[in-house]
């Protein structure tokens, strides 16, 4: 049921990327669309579910949101970018690459020492996000 | 952040700011187009469903089966995901490379 879950949350996160792929707009406003609809969903079901909001007193976990905030902003403009440029197929491919930069920044901000087995399953998914471009660099080398 | 928020609402709350910021980027840089709502309707529609159940699931996962597992698993389902959209919905070709780069980074 819980592992359902992360399935459906997976694909759905993925259907909402190739909608913002096949809106018209600019990338700029396609990712303000894509956040638009967040905020109704979000709220919508935050109200089915009777949760409430906290209220604003200066405390570290709002200043924390409003970090997040812009590097949602960050990720969500160029991965929508992104799309309007590349197959939705491989920027899904090269989205692994959040894992690289999570077990990096673990290293860098919290010292965190990775495991010989999460070093190999990182040097596996840049070979894989490398994969899709690997002919075109061979077609490339051989054209020069 | 820690539990400080629930999950439906530190989504709402960063959407809105989101929103907010990057509202005054366009407005400054003049990059907000017409809505044409007739030709993308269908997809806001879709963007609008698909994000009902992207934090919802995934926050119900993370409670039951942890993070390291829901986060596999939402991952693996992304990259699945994205092929299988990609394919339905713009027509894009499962090519050799990325299909095996798939069976790779899900084994990763």
């Amino acid at each position: 049921m819980a592992l359902g879950g992360a399935l459906i949350s997976g694909l759905s996160s993925a259907a909402g990327a190739v909608f913002s792929k096949q809106i018209h707009y600019s990338s700029t406003q396609s990712t303000i669309m894509l956040w638009t609809t967040s905020i109704v969903s979000n709220t919508f079901m935050a109200l089915i579910f009777g949760k409430s909001y906290p209220t604003f007193n200066f405390q570290i976990e709002w200043l924390y949101l409003v970090l997040f905030s812009v590097a949602s902003i960050i990720a969500s403009w160029s991965l929508v970018r992104g799309l309007k440029i590349i197959d939705a197929g491989t920027a899904g491919i090269l989205g692994l690459l959040e894992i690289v930069f999570g077990v990096l920044f673990g290293v860098i901000f919290f010292q965190e020492r990775p495991t010989l087995i999460a070093i190999i399953g990182v040097v596996i998914i840049i070979a894989a996000t490398g994969m899709p471009y690997f002919k075109t660099l061979g077609k490339a080398k051989v054209a020069k | 952040m820690g539990n400080f928020f629930d999950g439906y609402t530190a989504s709402a709350l960063r959407s809105v700011l989101v929103v907010l910021f990057l509202g005054v980027i366009a407005l400054i840089y003049r990059k907000f187009e017409p809505l044409n709502l007739k030709t993308n309707s269908p997809y806001i529609l879709g963007m609008v469903f698909a994000s009902l159940f992207t934090w919802g699931p995934l926050y119900f996962a993370i409670l039951e089966a942890g993070v390291g597992v829901a986060l596999t698993v939402t991952y693996a389902s992304i990259v699945i995901g994205m092929l299988f959209f990609g394919r339905l919905l713009t027509n894009e070709k499962f090519s050799k490379d990325k299909i095996l780069s798939t069976v790779f980074g899900i084994l990763a």
